[in-house]
């Protein structure tokens, strides 16, 4: 089992490479409150990554 | 235009916040208003400097995670951005509605059969609808869970192909029982009687 998870791990990271992260979703109102998301997470769909802040 | 994506059916376009954590204390100015997910890259921000981004970039990854567009987009979006979205997500593979060589045949004249994850009409020429004659024989309408009328030899009541003294006894019986079978009325009449039996034997006998 565990060397399953690792190697679906690894074979997102090789899909996906550079261009994947893994951040907790802070926004309350998203249905994704709570999970870590980035690109493998919504694997099979077009993503937009907005970076920026507000102050 | 991302509203406008999702109000337009695109649900299968994500859009993701991601800032630093050196700035999150006001996020609620960032969340006002909208359920997209919101991220904070931790110190020393290896999302932003793995992505090379910078602030007010935007990217977009087509479903495979390839980077078809990168801009800063301060002074705003370019206008055909929504496009490429919309196609991005065009190219995105259905999903297969079948196995491959599953078959539905739930009307025999009008079989479905599945190719490459979709299922596929399948055409039956039935031969008596194309116009074939059915030489020295009768077509016989089909068998449940069949669409095609089958040509039988006229007299081979065991149907296997030649007329031959099983058959003879086949229909000798069929007459004495007072049965009917359209193969075995070799006169046409709508009945079965000795003269059909005479006319088989004939039939054997040439």
């Amino acid at each position: 089992m565990n060397s399953r998870i690792i190697l679906s791990t690894l074979c997102l990271s090789l899909v996906f490479g550079q261009y994947d992260y893994s951040l907790e979703d802070l926004n309350s109102s998203s249905e994704y409150y709570q999970q870590n998301v980035g690109t493998s997470f919504f694997q099979g769909e077009v993503t937009l990554h907005y970076f920026g802040h507000y102050n | 235009m991302y509203e406008n994506l999702i109000s337009n059916g695109y649900d299968q376009v994500k859009l993701i916040g991601v800032g630093k954590s050196q700035h999150m204390n006001n996020i609620s100015n960032w969340t006002n208003g909208n359920d997209t997910p919101v991220c904070a890259d931790q110190s020393p921000y290896p999302t932003w400097n793995g992505w090379g981004a910078s602030q007010r970039d935007l990217f977009v990854l087509d479903h495979e995670g390839n980077v078809v567009f990168h801009e800063n987009v301060t002074s705003g979006l370019p206008s055909d951005l929504e496009s490429l979205v919309i196609d991005l997500v065009s190219q995105i593979p259905g999903d297969s509605e079948c196995t491959d060589g599953d078959i539905n045949n739930d009307n025999p004249c009008n079989p479905w059969e599945c190719w490459e994850g979709q299922w596929i009409e399948m055409i039956i020429d039935c031969p008596e609808q194309m116009g074939v004659p059915c030489e020295d024989g009768v077509y016989i309408s089909p068998a449940e869970g069949e669409c095609c009328s089958i040509c039988m030899l006229l007299g081979d009541l065991s149907g296997d192909g030649i007329v031959n003294v099983l058959d003879v006894v086949a229909m000798v019986n069929l007459v004495l029982s007072g049965g009917y079978d359209l193969v075995a009325d070799l006169n046409s009449d709508g009945t079965l009687n000795v003269l059909d039996v005479v006319l088989l034997v004939g039939i054997i006998l040439n």
